[in-house]
């Protein structure tokens, strides 16, 4: 995790986005049954996708992002 | 006038007032602190922040659009429009940093700014602020109509709806011109928060009412399962796959190439 870049996590979000329209492409996967804890599949699977998404956001802002305070600003710099 | 009527005008009053008052309040701390009161930023918590963002992000857009999107499009929508808003906080994430830095090194205030300093020319930031302006015209209007709609109905149609979109333009422009962009942030703090508790409290309710989010697709799912299923969702389906994968892209490749990958 702490390896990842931020092209690792934008191929990751890209792999992501094309799960998520998988369905459109893929009738297997277009269907209520079976149903998973509950759910009609296909919602099940979308909910998994973008709970995917959020723990990637949560990797993100732990390891790959740089804090807002990373870098010390100082006044001035904009006559260089 | 209907006994609906008078509580639905007392309650939109009440609650102007309130939303003018807490600008009022933010002018008055500010200009005794400061002697300023427009751009007052820097002094706000991260709690105003985030739902002075999220406020003004799902405004009325998640109360009133969503809602009314997804019945007539169905569950594709807000799948793909979910991935969008988790998406654009990638975005912010990558390239916050970076104009944080940008903002302070050059002290930039608006998003015009820099392109206007970059290019050394006020035309720029004309031509920015026009383009912001038009392409905002068309979904604050349909906000306005909305919100009148909704406070024409709430009244009993006692107050027609132009008559209460227009008040609601004077007690936002009021908020606004009056407390500047703390006052501005600290009414939307008040509604985010507003937001959350109607949507959660909204959820659980229905939630409660129908016996769990199974019950709840399944109950969607035997009056239509095309309100579910991907493809021509809906009877008005707007999400077909070219419409998805173009949407896709524009959220994810547009913001990250934007960071110069």
């Amino acid at each position: 995790m702490k390896n990842m870049s931020a092209k690792h996590v934008f191929w990751t979000t890209l792999f992501l986005w094309v799960l998520l329209l998988l369905p459109f492409f893929v009738p297997a996967l277009n269907t209520l049954e079976p149903h998973i804890l509950g759910l009609p599949f296909i919602v099940f699977y979308d909910f998994t996708i973008i709970g995917l998404h959020i723990v990637l956001l949560f990797i993100c802002k732990k390891y790959v992002w740089d804090p807002f305070d990373a870098v010390d600003v100082k006044k001035g710099d904009s006559d260089k | 006038m209907s006994t609906i009527g008078i509580v639905g005008i007392i309650a939109v009053v009440a609650y102007c007032s309130i939303l003018i008052g807490i600008s009022v309040r933010s002018a008055r701390q500010s200009e005794i602190k400061t002697g300023k009161t427009f751009f007052l930023g820097s002094g706000l918590s991260w709690f105003v922040m985030l739902f002075s963002m999220m406020a003004s992000s799902f405004s009325t857009w998640v109360i009133m659009g969503a809602p009314v999107t997804t019945y007539n499009t169905g569950f594709t929508w807000i799948a793909l429009v979910t991935m969008y808003q988790i998406t654009l906080a990638f975005v912010c994430g990558y390239l916050g940093p970076r104009f944080w830095v940008l903002r302070h090194s050059f002290d930039l205030v608006s998003h015009a700014d820099l392109p206007a300093r970059y290019f050394k020319d006020n035309k720029v930031r004309f031509l920015m602020g026009t383009g912001f302006i038009l392409g905002l015209c068309a979904t604050t209007v349909a906000q306005f109509k909305a919100m009148g709609t909704a406070i024409s109905a709430m009244t009993d149609e006692t107050i027609p709806y132009w008559a209460a979109s227009l008040f609601l333009y004077s007690a936002i422009a009021i908020y606004v011109c009056v407390g500047g962009f703390k006052g501005t942030a600290l009414v939307d703090t008040l509604q985010g928060l507003l937001f959350t508790v109607i949507l959660w409290g909204g959820l659980l309710v229905v939630l409660f009412k129908i016996g769990g989010p199974g019950q709840l697709f399944d109950s969607v799912a035997d009056v239509d399962p095309r309100y579910i299923l991907y493809g021509d969702s809906g009877p008005d389906s707007l999400w077909r796959p070219l419409t998805a994968i173009t949407f896709c892209t524009v959220a994810t490749v547009g913001g990250f190439f934007s960071a110069g990958f």
